[in-house]
């Protein structure tokens, strides 16, 4: 099986080709030019150094949140327009994308994104090596939930996300937390086609493709309101 | 904190003080005019824009709710009119993702989101007061403790 993951939802744009569990292709680049515009070239470029074609993907599996609104946006509709044509997609948590990348610390897995001034994105999956465990749902909170989860807990922790070193600047000290490797803090597709495994018969065709917020826009409050 | 003054008789000098200051900014500042209807906030972002060497055509952003000025080997600017907008619809527009483009970032009607903009560090205010139909009075507030803007006179 041939997966095509896509990850634009940080301030990486990243794009990998997994074919039967390993990773054949990755690029991955913290660019400053809008992802709209490269995330595409990426994709064709990694393709043809492949020698493969659309046709050849199974599977396109994209990070569709939390993170960036513009990024989770233009990740999701270029997914949607690749699969276009019934070709099967699948959204994946970029919080479970990240941590996946730890895989093998073996242990609980904190990935952590910056949200908003004094807000966070957070999880915690617990790895046996060789998949992953949520150990709650993914959460939008403060700093202080964040921390509150990782004081005074029970065995090592691993963190990582571009706000894992950040955090580990205002804990006590006495917890057991290690920092992901700089080499595998920040989100990348081979994440995403990890763990596109893990949920099988998840996918779904692209009108089914939605991205996942955590933040609830105004928008979605006032329709809730007038639907209450 | 320090607030400064500078005083403008006509449209032209209120340009001129636009360029002072553009030509100071490096990018990441947060310009949050307080200012009411015809106060000048698009005439001095003008003269902002220019100062930042720029070409682009400045406009009142506030049906398009943001405009980006850019050009190729420049800093950049993304002006907002919060005009028609609160706090709870920034989310809507993307706003959060302008904040890290390393850009200059210019908010007409911040009065409307002043909540969102108290808890950044790095906002300069500029509250413009009309004198009559040609002076203006401008007082800046640098709250991002840079200093960048200090003695535009000079």
């Amino acid at each position: 099986m041939i997966i095509l993951g896509i990850d634009t939802s940080g301030q990486t744009a990243s794009c990998a080709v997994m074919k039967d569990g390993a990773i054949i292709a990755l690029k991955t680049v913290m660019t400053k030019r809008t992802h709209s515009r490269v995330i595409l070239p990426y994709v064709t470029s990694l393709m043809e150094e492949l020698s493969i074609g659309l046709e050849d993907i199974d599977l396109v599996a994209v990070a569709n949140g939390p993170g960036s609104y513009t990024g989770l946006r233009i990740g999701v509709s270029t997914v949607k327009g690749l699969c276009y044509d019934n070709k099967r997609c699948i959204g994946i948590s970029t919080l479970e994308g990240l941590a996946a990348n730890c895989l093998c610390a073996a242990c609980r897995i904190v990935p952590v994104m910056y949200a908003r001034p004094g807000t966070v994105y957070f999880g915690a999956y617990i790895s046996d090596g060789e998949r992953l465990i949520p150990q709650q749902p993914d959460r939008v909170g403060s700093v202080d939930d964040l921390l509150a989860l990782l004081e005074g807990a029970q065995g090592r922790t691993v963190l990582t996300g571009d706000y894992a070193a950040e955090t580990i600047t205002r804990l006590g000290g006495g917890e057991e937390v290690v920092l992901a490797p700089a080499a595998a803090r920040l989100q990348s597709a081979s994440g995403i086609c990890q763990a596109a495994l893990w949920h099988p018969g998840e996918d779904t065709d692209a009108r089914g493709l939605f991205v996942s917020y955590l933040q609830i826009t105004k928008a979605e409050k006032d329709l809730n309101d007038k639907l209450a | 904190m320090l607030k400064q003054e500078y005083f403008t008789d006509s449209p032209r000098e209120t340009i001129e003080l636009g360029k002072r200051i553009g030509k100071r900014l490096r990018g990441g500042e947060i310009i949050a005019f307080l200012g009411g209807l015809g106060s000048g906030k698009t005439t001095i972002t003008r003269g902002i824009v220019t100062g930042m060497g720029l070409s682009d055509m400045v406009t009142s952003p506030t049906f398009a709710i943001v405009n980006e000025y850019r050009e190729e080997g420049r800093l950049f600017v993304c002006h907002f009119d919060m005009y028609r907008l609160c706090s709870d619809e920034l989310e809507d527009i993307g706003f959060f993702d302008y904040l890290d483009g390393g850009g200059v970032i210019i908010i007409e009607w911040s009065e409307n989101i002043t909540d969102l903009l108290s808890r950044l560090d790095n906002v300069i205010y500029i509250e413009i007061k009309r004198l009559s139909e040609d002076k203006r009075q401008f007082i800046i507030e640098d709250r991002s403790g840079g200093g960048r803007l200090d003695n535009l006179g000079d």
